[in-house]
Order: structure tokens, then C-alpha cells, then sequence
């Protein structure tokens, strides 16, 4: 379990308890979080599901895979700190984690 | 104001997303909690009344009034359809054995998971994308898999040559045995439980359990029964509204325009649910109608992430950008210069600007579209 604050672009808070093995989109989509489309429901195939992660977290967060690198290439607005917060698996580790929503995910 | 919604589902569970049910959790890699859609409290938290196990058997237009299969009657002033598709089933003997499944529930893929693994055969009837990854996920868990299918080909009615035989020799070096060219005339059994499937030619193909997954048909009776205009699915206006204003249809069930195909039909994948339900959210109430989206799709098979974006109609001209030995490569398919659809194996890229050329109809250059060199940003520059 991870308690897990998600942040919509307007500065809305939302803070959720997640359980471990969900990933991180998940945690907001099944509470109806909004900001987080994830259309294709996790399989890194989309990139609706785009969030900024909070510096503090980012090596806890690991790093993209090779093909959530190429699928953010085409999200809207990447940074250093930006992931498909579907392919973040929730873990004990990851309590207290921040993630920001961009302005859209389309 | 926020007004009331019901939801009735035929399903006795809650309700489920179709396609990790091929994928993540016949493998074992999902759970039952990351594959309902919605935790059961927010519906009521939402205000929406959902009800597990009750139909909509009628639909009194002049009334404004559903008939549900518990008796009760349900008024409404805007009704939307979202009764999906169910799979066809092989009207042949022996399809009513155990062990059998069109994997279209949780429940079949739960069914499906105690049926095999290591020293079962699977037979799988259809070489589409669901027979596909349903393939895949059996040698996943380890048991042998045969797939029939009728064609020649494999994906015969989506997919071009070069992709088919990408993912014929993909399986067969996974250790997928295939029947094609064949016909399933029968099911065999013993105790009542599906021991074998039986073909024209006569040969009997022993299999410990079966899916079959041979394409599907619309739940399209409760709208054709009370006459709202049917076209191998409820038809639909670009905002999803049918031909009764006050009621809407979507997602598999709906027959609906594409303006940038210049026709009509009927699709069957989330991102095209998705749009549906935005429209007809967006007519209900009242918010200017959501820019037109490209349709597309997804499908995983063992390592082999597939996006497809569009759908080839009327695409005179294949051009084929990278190597498939290298399993990373894309078929796009163009009418004239431009472009109508593409399948991406394992190339994102390839997809992603697709899709965007694909709505935007912009001419394309089909010797850089070909070239890999070029990347796909400077193709569609
Ligand atoms: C195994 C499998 C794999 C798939 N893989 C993919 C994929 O990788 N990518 C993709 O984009 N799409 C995939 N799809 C397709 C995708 O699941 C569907 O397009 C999508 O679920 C359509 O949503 P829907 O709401 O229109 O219909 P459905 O999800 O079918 O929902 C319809 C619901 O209505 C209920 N219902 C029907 N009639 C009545 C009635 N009279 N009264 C009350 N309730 C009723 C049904 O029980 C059902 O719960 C897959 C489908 C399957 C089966
Ligand atoms: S949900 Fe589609 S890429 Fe994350």
C-alpha cells in the first residue's frame, strides 16, 4: 500500500491509498481521478495516461522502458520527470509519492 | 444538476474490461480487482444505480419506458444503448460441450485458466487478433496450442500478406501448431466435456479445451424490436444519437459514421467506445461535439506490441517501413498519397504519427514514408 498524492493541472489534490501491484494509473483511474485518460487501459499503447512524477520520487519511480520512451515522444509537453503512469507499478516503496497531471492528456 | 444514471448489466459480475481477458489475466498477470472497470462503491458514490444481473428485455419509445427481466419498468428521458456484442457462436455439433468458451467474460477466462496449462492441448478456432493473443497466452502457460482457421491466411479479413506470415512464423517459432485452410465441422467429447474438434477432411485434433473466437454479432434486438433504424448495428448520427433523438447508442453495438472513410460501419475496440460515449455525453449536455478522432487499436502477443491506427478501405498501395525479421516494423496502407491506415509491430512512432496523418489526410511521400532513416516526425512534416 502507498499513499499517493495526484494532482490535477488546476492544483486540485487528490490523496489515495493505492494497493501494491496496481500501477499508478490505475490507483487514479478506479478512484475517478480525472486528468488520467488511459484509454488503452495499460498497455503502454496510448500515452493518455502522461503524469509528471515529483523530483523526490524519481529514482524510486525506476526508469522508462525503451518503448514508454518512444510512446512519450509523442505526448504533449514532456519533461525530464514525465511518464506513462501506467508502467509505475505501486509498492510499499512508493508511499508518499506526488504525481502532477498535465494540462491534457489528448 | 446532476441527473440519476442506471446502469443494468446481463452479467451477474461487475463490469469487466474485454481485453486483458485475451491478454494480462489469462496469463495469470491480472487480477480480478485490476480487471473491473470501476470499484463497486463508486457507482453509488456517483449516483449511478448499477444493477448486476437484470436485462433490458423491452423498450417502449412512445412511453419512454425500459422493461427489465425482473419485471420492473424503468422511465427515462434520454436512454443510451451500450448493449456491446456477443461472439458468434459455430452452429455445429458438440459447441455446447464443456470446456468450450468464447472468451467474452471473466468467467470464461477463469474457466479457460483451470482448462490448461502444461500437457493440455488448447484448440483455438479462428486465426483473428483475439485467437491470436488467446494462442500466445496458452504457450504462456504452457500448454500446447493449435489454431484452425478457415482461410488461407491468418488475420485474412484485416490484415495484408506480409503481416500475416510475420505472425504465422512469430507463433510457429513459439511453438503454436496451425490448421489453415481448414474447416471445423464438429466437436467431439467425452463425459460431456470437449475432447477433440473434428474437420471436414476428417481428421479429429485431440484439445483439452477450445476457444473459439469467430468473429461477432451486435446486441442490436432490443433497438430493432422497438424500430430505431438497424444496419448490422444501431445506426447513429456523428453525435450518437439514433433515429429517436432521446436515444443514443454506443461502442460496439453501434453502427455510426466516419467521415474520414466516407461511410459507415461498425467497430468493435475501447478507443472507439470511448469517443462514442464523449459524443453522446457531449449532445446530452449541450457542449459543441468533440473533434473527430482516428480510430485504432492495440493487441499483444508475447513480446509483440501491434497498434493499429484506421482501417485500409479503398487503400490501393502497401508500403512496408523497416525489416519484419528485426520484428519492428510498419505496413501502411495509402490510397493514392494518402494514408488510410498503418499496423505498427513494436514501432510506436509508425503509430503514433499514422494516426495523425491518417485524420489530417495530408499527401504523404511514400519514398520517405518507406525510408526508416528519415524519422516518422520529418515523413509527416
Ligand atoms: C477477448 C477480447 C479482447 C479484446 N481486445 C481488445 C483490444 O486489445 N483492444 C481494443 O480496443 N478492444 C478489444 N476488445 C474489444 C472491446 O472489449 C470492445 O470493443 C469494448 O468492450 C466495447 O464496449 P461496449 O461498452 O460497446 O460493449 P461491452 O463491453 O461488450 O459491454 C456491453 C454490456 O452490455 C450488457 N448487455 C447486453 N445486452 C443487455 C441487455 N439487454 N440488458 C442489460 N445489459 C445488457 C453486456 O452484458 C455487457 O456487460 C476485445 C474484446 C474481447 C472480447
Ligand atoms: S494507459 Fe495507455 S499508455 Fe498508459
Amino acid at each position: 500500500m502507498a499513499k499517493i498524492t495526484y494532482i490535477e493541472h488546476d492544483g486540485t489534490e487528490h490523496v489515495i491509498d493505492v494497493k501494491n501491484g496496481l500501477s499508478v494509473m490505475e490507483g487514479a483511474v478506479k478512484n475517478n481521478i480525472p486528468g488520467i485518460d488511459a484509454d488503452c487501459g495499460g498497455a503502454c499503447a496510448c500515452a493518455t495516461c502522461h503524469v509528471y512524477v515529483d523530483e523526490a520520487f524519481l529514482a524510486k519511480t525506476g526508469t522508462r522502458s525503451a518503448m514508454e520512451e518512444s510512446m512519450l515522444d509523442f505526448a504533449e509537453g514532456v519533461e525530464e520527470n514525465s511518464r506513462l503512469s501506467c508502467q509505475i507499478k505501486v509498492s510499499d516503496d512508493l508511499d508518499g509519492l506526488i504525481v502532477r497531471m498535465p494540462e491534457s492528456q489528448h | 444538476m446532476r441527473g440519476r444514471s442506471l446502469w443494468s448489466a446481463r452479467s451477474r459480475s461487475r463490469r469487466t474490461s474485454g481485453p486483458p481477458l485475451s491478454k494480462a489475466w489469462l496469463k495469470g498477470e491480472a487480477d480480478a480487482d485490476s480487471l473491473a472497470l470501476k470499484p463497486l462503491e463508486f457507482y453509488a458514490e456517483n449516483g449511478i444505480d448499477f444493477r448486476p444481473g437484470v436485462r433490458a428485455v423491452q423498450l417502449k419509445r412512445s412511453d419512454r419506458v425500459v422493461v427489465l427481466s425482473d419485471g420492473s419498468t424503468l422511465n427515462y428521458d434520454v436512454l443510451i444503448l451500450a448493449t456491446g456484442a456477443r461472439a458468434f457462436a459455430l452452429p455445429i455439433p458438440g459447441a455446447d460441450l464443456a470446456g468450450i468458451m468464447a472468451l467474452r467474460t471473466a468467467a470464461d477466462a477463469e474457466q479457460l485458466k483451470a482448462a490448461i496449462g502444461p500437457g493440455k492441448t488448447l484448440a483455438v478456432v479462428g486465426g483473428g487478433y483475439i485467437g491470436l493473443e488467446v494462442a500466445a497466452s496458452g504457450r504462456a502457460l504452457g500448454a500446447e496450442v493449435v489454431v484452425l482457421e478457415r482461410e488461407a491466411r491468418l488475420l485474412a479479413r484485416v490484415a495484408c500478406n506480409a503481416l500475416s506470415d510475420f505472425f504465422r512464423s512469430y507463433h510457429e517459432a513459439r511453438g503454436v501448431r496451425f490448421e489453415l485452410g481448414c474447416s471445423v465441422v464438429g466437436f467431439e467429447g467425452t463425459d460431456g466435456r470437449v475432447s477433440g474438434v473434428k474437420l471436414a477432411d476428417g481428421r479429429v485434433l485431440p484439445c483439452d479445451a477450445a476457444v473459439v473466437g469467430v468473429g461477432a454479432a451486435p446486441n442490436d434486438e432490443l433497438a430493432a424490436e422497438a424500430g430505431l433504424a438497424t444496419a448490422r448495428g444501431v445506426v447513429v448520427d456523428l453525435d450518437a444519437r439514433t433515429s429517436d433523438p432521446n436515444i443514443f447508442a454506443i461502442g460496439d453495438v453501434a453502427h455510426r459514421p466516419m467521415p474520414i472513410y466516407d461511410r459507415m460501419f461498425r467497430m468493435e475496440s475501447v478507443p472507439n467506445a470511448l469517443e462514442q460515449a464523449k459524443q453522446a455525453a457531449s449532445a446530452i449536455t449541450g457542449r459543441p461535439r468533440p473533434a473527430g478522432e482516428c480510430p485504432w487499436q492495440w493487441s499483444d502477443q508475447y513480446d509483440l506490441k501491434l497498434q493499429i491506427a484506421g482501417y485500409p478501405f479503398d487503400a490501393d498501395e502497401i508500403v512496408l517501413r523497416g525489416d519484419p525479421a528485426t520484428a519492428k516494423f510498419a505496413v501502411f496502407h495509402l490510397k493514392g498519397n494518402q494514408l488510410q491506415a498503418v499496423e505498427a509491430i513494436n514501432a510506436p512512432p509508425e503509430f503514433m504519427m499514422g494516426k495523425q496523418l491518417i485524420l489530417s489526410r495530408k499527401a504523404v511521400d511514400k519514398a520517405r514514408l518507406a525510408d526508416p532513416s528519415i524519422s516518422m516526425k520529418e515523413v509527416a512534416a
